[in-house]
């Protein structure tokens, strides 16, 4: 079930309720069986192969613990093995066999493509890194195995973030499941504000949004202009940040529901004054997890083991070049089997690449000056970043990279009007929230009644919106990831 | 929000932060509880921009209904013309609001499609209209081949506007055309349909759902909570008129800020002046191959003003039509100085001044009759040939 839907808000308040009326035990029991609920209403037939991810794990992390050093790798092997195994099968099992037909087609062969029929699970790739994770750190003796197999299976299957993440840490998380939350006002009224702005973001921000997107990239590419192209990008740029840390929010605030308290995912990423801190910011939970079980790992380095600060690590060995495109191309491909994810994977390899050189340079300005000249050069190139992201073909994005460097592409505008007013409003608004939040409101020295009102007036408008968008219309983005 | 918190906690003031939420909620409450009490059923939101000075309705000639907006109402139309119980041959009109519209109405005034319907009839002829505001080209090319199905229509005629080249926009009630296969089959290598076939499959990229998809369990559940909640709290039921109330706030807000008025200069879209242009030659060419007469006609506009187009464009346009026309053997003329100043007016503000605003697509009753006149000249000219 979608997060903006009916259902689901029946679902968790039926759960929330009844959570904190039950004893610990019956909480887990409630959470597990619940998450399955969640899951199966998609499609009954997820839920075992959801299952035995999680069964093989928790039992692998058993042995694992167990086990003498030089026999733990084979265990290590077997459960990243079927984890991969089983999201290479029905997610790029169809990618890479109608590829190897194209291929062998060129050279000659007359092969029909295969006709597979392979629904993706939903969330897989999402918990196949937070089993692999867990494993991983049972291996690396970051963590000890979970012998409840309940609560280490609400750990994978907790509802709010199973589906799109975030993608969290069993020393995270565990320790809380482990303990009885007491119950407080506090929770409530977090989670509650949390999940009103996370809808606010999706259905009157991110739904509204996509329909001048969807019209936008749907225009033949010939008759888009380069401005054209810069715009498609900036809307569709907040359209997934919206839709994403929407997502993300209600996550966090259905989780905080019942006391168990999520990492932030998302820290107005478009503010980032270098690529750098821009992977920082947005989906915190990915980019901590490539960081530590990818990038470190390559480049032989100390894991940090925590879901927060993103992508933050640069090294200036030769052979480092390499695995940061690695990485990246991973990255790429973890988003989606498409060759348009691997460019927008190898293209912020070259910025994060690029990035590193221009670093020197820029530590002989001073900080106002590195702050705003960066963010004016880092967001223009990372929303074009977006392109092949939704763009449908690596043709059409190529295509439309092509188009703003051509400076005939300036002189005239192939949309209507309300695109571009729509897309510099939203990026005024995103800069104008920001400032507000972090340089004026401190300023008022939280004078109680503008804070008190300001509030109120949030809140208000902020419901009243959700109300009248508030449709199960539209998936989330990441959920097909 | 997330200082909000922090000062809440500092200042452990957690009394307040309940307060707040609880007034916030009821606050949202009242404010679209107020919006509902001003609820005023009779806005086309499709049709904002013509405002409540232009009438609007669709025609019935003699107890027949002889015009029609889309699929939606087309059944109406196809029982009028099967209660005559002859087959007579079909004139059929297609064009936009200033079909529909009669600026300033008054008591006993006429549609042109009514006027003409009566006058072609006794040359034993059937003139049936369809219309729809801001139509573009496009959803013209589905619908007429659509139709083509439906009446033996032996001439159409064809407004081009040089205001509707700016659409791209396939409402839904012309859209599921694209999945009718009898019109499918007769269109389907034409660059329109290929073209909106492709837009569509493009849109779904991301989401929709697919008619699949929307016959699941979770959908058929979720539409029930929807009524039950709706049977609650009526609110939710009236969401959709909310919604658009919104919108067409922001519509007018839009206006009133950047000063945009119906005299503000219209900019060629190349890409969707491109797409009608394609259509508008297929249209041509599937008349061609149907065998039927084609009147194209540039639409009358208020010319005592400047008009709101860039002049070079727009006689650019004008030109390209007749080309077109031309090369699909089709008959053309122009129509657009015939409707003199005095018979134009204006309508409600569309921004927030309220000052009125002048009317470039809607002319009052005098209009219709000298429009029907003219294309009744040259109706029956194309039916001498």
């Amino acid at each position: 079930m979608i997060f903006n839907s009916l259902t689901y808000v029946l679902l968790l308040s039926l759960v929330a309720t009844l959570y904190w009326f039950l004893p610990y035990k019956s909480r887990l029991l409630l959470i597990f069986v619940s998450s399955l609920i969640f899951y199966g209403f998609w499609k009954i037939s997820f839920i075992p192969i959801l299952l035995i991810s999680v069964i093989i794990d928790w039992w692998i992390a058993q042995r694992l613990f167990k086990y003498k050093k030089k026999n733990r790798l084979p265990l290590l092997l077997t459960s990243l093995i079927t984890n991969l195994g089983l999201l290479f099968y029905f997610k790029y099992l169809i990618f890479f066999s109608n590829n190897a037909i194209g291929i062998a087609n060129l050279l000659g062969a007359e092969l029909d493509p295969f006709g597979l029929k392979i629904i993706l699970p939903l969330g897989i790739s999402f918990y196949t890194f937070q089993t692999i994770s867990y494993t991983v750190d049972v291996y690396r003796g970051f963590i000890k195995p979970e012998k409840d197999f309940i609560l280490f299976a609400c750990y994978i299957t907790f509802f709010p973030q199973l589906v799109a993440g975030p993608i969290l840490r069993a020393k995270e998380i565990i320790p809380q499941f482990t303990q009885k939350c007491l119950f407080s006002f506090d929770h409530i009224l977090i989670g509650l504000r949390y999940i009103l702005f996370g809808l606010f973001l999706k259905t009157v921000l991110a739904d509204n949004i996509s329909i001048f997107v969807d019209r936008g990239f749907a225009i033949d590419i010939n008759n888009l202009s380069a401005i054209d192209v810069w715009t498609l990008a900036f809307l569709f740029g907040f359209q997934i940040y919206f839709d994403f840390s929407g997502y993300s929010f209600i996550a966090i605030g259905s989780a905080r529901l019942m006391g168990i308290k999520f990492p932030k995912n998302f820290d107005f990423p478009y503010i980032s004054s270098s690529p750098k801190e821009f992977w920082k910011r947005w989906h915190i939970s990915l980019s901590s997890w490539i960081r530590d079980y990818l990038y470190l790992p390559l480049n032989k380095k100390k894991i940090e083991n925590r879901s927060v600060d993103g992508f933050n690590k640069s090294f200036k060995s030769p052979g480092n070049l390499k695995s940061l495109f690695i990485t990246w191309g991973i990255m790429g491909f973890w988003h989606g089997a498409n060759w348009t994810f691997l460019i927008w994977g190898i293209y912020h390899a070259i910025l994060i690449s690029l990035n590193r050189l221009i670093e020197p340079f820029a530590k002989k300005l001073s900080n106002f000056s590195k702050s705003v000249i960066g963010v004016l050069i880092t967001l223009p190139l990372i929303m074009l970043s977006w392109i092949p992201f939704r763009a449908t073909s690596l043709s059409d994005s190529l295509d439309m990279w092509v188009k703003i460097i051509d400076p005939s592409a300036y002189t005239w505008l192939g949309m209507r009007e309300n695109t571009y007013l729509l897309s510099f409003v939203v990026l005024l608004a995103f800069f104008t929230v920001y400032l507000l939040k972090q340089k004026i409101l401190p300023l008022l020295n939280f004078k109680k009644l503008i804070v008190i009102f300001l509030d109120i007036f949030l809140i208000a408008i902020i419901f009243l919106t959700v109300i009248i968008f508030f449709r199960s219309i539209n998936q989330f983005i990441y959920f097909q990831f | 929000m997330m200082n909000l918190k922090d000062y809440y906690r500092k200042k452990n003031n957690f009394f307040t932060i309940r307060l707040t939420i609880l007034i916030g909620f009821i606050t949202g409450i009242f404010i679209l509880n107020f919006f509902l009490e001003q609820k005023n059923s009779k806005i086309k939101f499709d049709e904002l921009a013509l405002t409540d000075s232009n009438n609007k309705f669709i025609e019935i000639e003699n107890g027949k209904d002889v015009h029609c907006s889309d699929l939606s109402d087309l059944n109406k139309c196809l029982d009028s013309y099967k209660n005559t119980g002859e087959k007579k041959p079909v004139i059929l009109w297609l064009g936009n609001s200033q079909l529909h519209v009669i600026n300033e109405q008054q008591p006993g005034d006429e549609f042109s499609s009514s006027i003409l319907h009566r006058k072609l009839y006794k040359l034993k002829k059937y003139a049936l209209t369809f219309s729809q505001p801001n139509a573009n080209l496009q959803e013209h090319y589905l619908l007429f081949a659509y139709l083509l199905n439906k009446f033996p229509v032996e001439t159409l005629v064809l407004p081009v506007f040089f205001d509707d080249m700016r659409e791209e926009v396939i409402r839904q009630n012309i859209k599921i055309i694209l999945e009718k296969p009898q019109t499918m089959k007769i269109i389907k290598n034409s660059f329109t349909a290929k073209n909106l076939i492709s837009i569509k499959n493009k849109k779904n990229f991301f989401h929709s759902q697919s008619d699949k998809e929307k016959k699941n369990f979770q959908n058929n559940f979720e539409n029930f909570l929807n009524r039950k909640l709706a049977d609650i709290w009526p609110v939710w039921n009236e969401r959709e008129y909310l919604r658009r109330k919104f919108l067409s706030s922001l519509y007018f807000l839009r206006n009133t800020i950047f000063n945009i008025k119906p005299t503000t200069t219209r900019k060629m879209i190349k890409g969707n002046y491109l797409k009608n242009i394609k259509a508008y030659e297929d249209i041509l060419n599937l008349a061609q191959i149907s065998g039927v007469d084609v009147l194209v006609y540039i639409p009358p506009i208020r010319n005592d003003v400047k008009i709101p187009y860039l002049l070079s464009e727009y006689f650019n346009f004008k030109k390209e039509i007749q080309k077109i026309a031309y090369k699909y053997e089709s008959n053309f003329t122009s129509l657009e100085s015939i409707i003199p100043p005095e018979s134009w007016g204006y309508k409600a503000s569309t921004n927030l001044k309220k000052a009125k605003e002048l009317d470039f697509m809607h002319f009052k009753d005098k209009g219709h009759k000298l429009i029907a006149e003219a294309l009744y000249i040259e109706i029956k000219n194309v039916l001498k040939k």
